[in-house]
């Protein structure tokens, strides 16, 4: 799935996102983040809980409240930097060009609206349509989005719905407006196994019929496998590794990398051996501290960790932030 | 490495789920109806509300007519809850009083519900704004009500429009912490943050997104409030502080009758039945309006 030639949707250069804390400080939870989707890719951004996966995707829709915290750098989407437009403009894109599906299918949608109403909400928000044809453009997407009995389907409430389905509606509200970038902040992981292919499948095939680029956020690998095109492996506020998946996956450089694919259990192996854990937890994002913030949990460490933060080490296409690779081309 | 997901699976079963598309309030309304408690509250207010709005039709006394000869008597058959000092049935003066009281509770929650919902909505959702509001509502509430009204009509006057107005800034406080804790839980609730991922702007993320999810409370809070503003309202009229005689307000009435309570105990029972009833009814009817809207009892 090699990107050819394709326009550049986003691009995000050295983005910080600092949050306050209630003692007056604060907490720099994504670390001079460059990256760039383009147009129809998936891009897959991994990490474990509190790597700062999320609150990057939000910022990206600028949905950080401005009292929580702040965000330097530039976000360059179709050319526009999104933390200097107006927030009436930041609207227009939301939902329309960039829109967004959760984590949790069971509390996304409104409970006291009717599925109809809460995707012509989107539909009208971003387009003149009347609302006969709203509604007609709604059963269109719930269709498209795999919904037996579409037309029902319009006159109930979220309660009366599957997970399954409901994540299905909230792609399809996410998807009405055909944007070009949908972030998708751990589409999955609420779902069981069954149900989770089959979203995955449709979000490919959305993706194909609308030439959407994806944002993936996810710590499942086999999301990625399935799913990604590039892999941005984040740690602890910054990317520790970048390349594109079967790379990625074939020969991961990174010890946290390497570390999170030996802890998938692989289906074909028959031997019981035991599943390899990374020992720890992410550091405190609090604490500040000199070398390579995975120092502590990283198997290969040596002196030079401990001491100083690495700069990102490009080996031919593949990125990696380790000092194993400090003999390669320094890239940030 | 890694596990290889199975991607043809069938879709689900949806004909199993078939389910009646009922709504939120027509499973409230079901659960009310078997509520004893809310079904008499229910009823005693439907008797007050229709006996006020029909009073001419129900008793062919004028209100404020007085007549001499017939003053003070206890009742009987002509004058059904006995006659006040000029004479005037005090059955007619309960029927119109109603107007009154139930007017006066309807207009202070409206008032207090307003002024709290918009208050209680800017605190909980902007927070910059949490602290001033919450502070002041604090101080309001470290008055007891009835206290508060009374120092608010010392203020702008004796009069019905005036203990209206007190009786409603009383009862605000109410309405804005409960309003404004609601909103804090359905703030950060994930549809309202999909909401703003779609580009719906903050007041119809409000309107259209958080009001309809906390109308639960506010529904069973205003009935409450209804109760205890037409006490409050009566006993500034019984104070001499509210409605003045001759208007037949509840609180008036018992504030008249008050003076010949050892000559005819009638001037003061059957308007303060009347308050209790009410406030009795308002009580039942929230109650069962507390459970019936909440979707955890079923």
């Amino acid at each position: 799935m090699a990107v050819t030639e394709e326009k550049e949707l986003l691009r995000v250069e050295q983005l910080s996102i600092n949050f306050k804390t209630e003692d007056g400080g604060h907490i720099l939870a994504v670390k001079q983040l460059n990256l760039t989707i383009k147009e129809g890719e998936t891009l897959a951004l991994v990490g474990e809980s509190g790597c700062g996966k999320s609150v990057t995707s939000l910022s990206l829709m600028r949905l950080i409240p401005k009292n929580a915290g702040f965000t330097e750098g530039k976000i360059l989407f179709e050319g526009k930097d999104l933390n200097r437009v107006s927030e009436r403009e930041m609207r227009s894109i939301r939902g329309n060009s960039m829109s967004m599906i959760f984590q949790e299918p069971m509390t996304s949608l409104n409970p006291v609206h009717k599925i109809g109403k809460q995707i012509g909400e989107v539909i009208y928000l971003h387009s003149s349509l009347s609302k006969a044809q709203i509604r007609e453009k709604a059963i269109e997407m719930l269709k498209k989005v795999g919904i037996p009995r579409a037309e029902k389907i319009m006159d109930e409430y979220p309660h009366q719905l599957s997970g399954g389905m409901r994540q299905r509606v909230m792609i399809a509200m996410a998807m009405a407006c055909t944007p070009k970038l949908l972030i998708a902040d751990e589409p999955t992981t609420a779902l069981d196994v069954t149900i989770q292919a089959q979203i995955l499948e449709l979000m490919n095939e959305l993706k194909k019929d609308f030439q959407t680029a994806i944002l993936l956020i996810t710590h499942d690998l086999g999301v990625v496998a399935e799913m990604a095109d590039r892999v941005m492996v984040m740690y602890y506020g910054q990317i520790v590794e970048q390349a594109d998946v079967r790379t990625l996956l074939k020969s991961p450089k990174h010890p946290y990398t390497i570390g999170l694919l030996n802890s998938v259990p692989d289906m074909d192996d028959e031997s019981d051996k035991p599943l390899v854990p990374i020992m720890g937890n992410v550091p405190n994002l609090g604490v500040i501290q000199a070398g390579c913030p995975f120092y502590a949990r990283c198997p290969q460490a040596f002196q030079k960790c401990h001491l100083e933060n690495p700069p990102l080490f490009k080996l031919g296409e593949q990125l990696v932030r380790c000092w194993l690779y400090e003999s390669q081309e320094v890239i940030a | 490495m890694l596990t290889k997901t199975e991607t043809n699976v069938q879709p689900a079963k949806w004909d199993e789920m078939e389910s009646a598309s009922v709504s939120f309030f027509g499973m409230a309304w079901k659960k009310l109806r078997k509520n004893k408690g809310a079904m008499i509250g229910g009823s005693i207010l439907l008797f007050f509300i229709l006996t006020s709005v029909f009073a001419p039709v129900l008793t062919h006394y004028p209100v404020n007519e007085m007549r001499y000869d017939e003053t003070l008597k206890p009742p009987s058959r002509e004058h059904w809850l006995g006659t006040d000092e000029f004479g005037r049935d005090i059955y007619t003066r309960i029927l119109y009083g109603g107007r009154v009281s139930l007017l006066m509770g309807l207009v202070a929650v409206s008032i207090a519900g307003s002024v709290g919902v918009f208050l209680g909505v800017i605190a909980g959702y902007y927070r910059r704004l949490d602290l001033y509001i919450m502070q002041l509502m604090d101080i309001l509430l470290a008055f007891p009500s009835l206290l508060m009204a009374i120092a608010i009509v010392a203020v702008l006057g004796v009069g019905l429009t005036n203990a209206m107005i007190a009786v409603a800034i009383s009862v605000i406080p109410s309405f804005v912490r409960v309003v404004r804790g609601s909103v804090l839980a359905v703030r950060e609730k994930e549809y309202i943050e999909s909401a703003r991922a779609l580009g719906v702007r903050d007041w119809k993320i409000i309107v259209r997104h958080i009001l309809p999810n906390i109308a639960s409370p506010i529904i069973v809070l205003a009935t409450l409030q209804f109760g205890v503003s037409i006490l409050s309202a009566a006993a500034l009229s019984f104070l001499g502080l509210g409605a003045q005689p001759p208007n037949p307000e509840w609180g008036a009435l018992v504030f008249v009758g008050k003076s010949f309570l050892s000559q005819a105990w009638w001037m003061t029972l059957y308007p303060g039945l009347a308050i209790m009833l009410v406030v009795l009814g308002f009580n039942l009817l929230g109650d069962g309006l507390r459970d019936a809207l909440d979707p955890r009892i079923k």
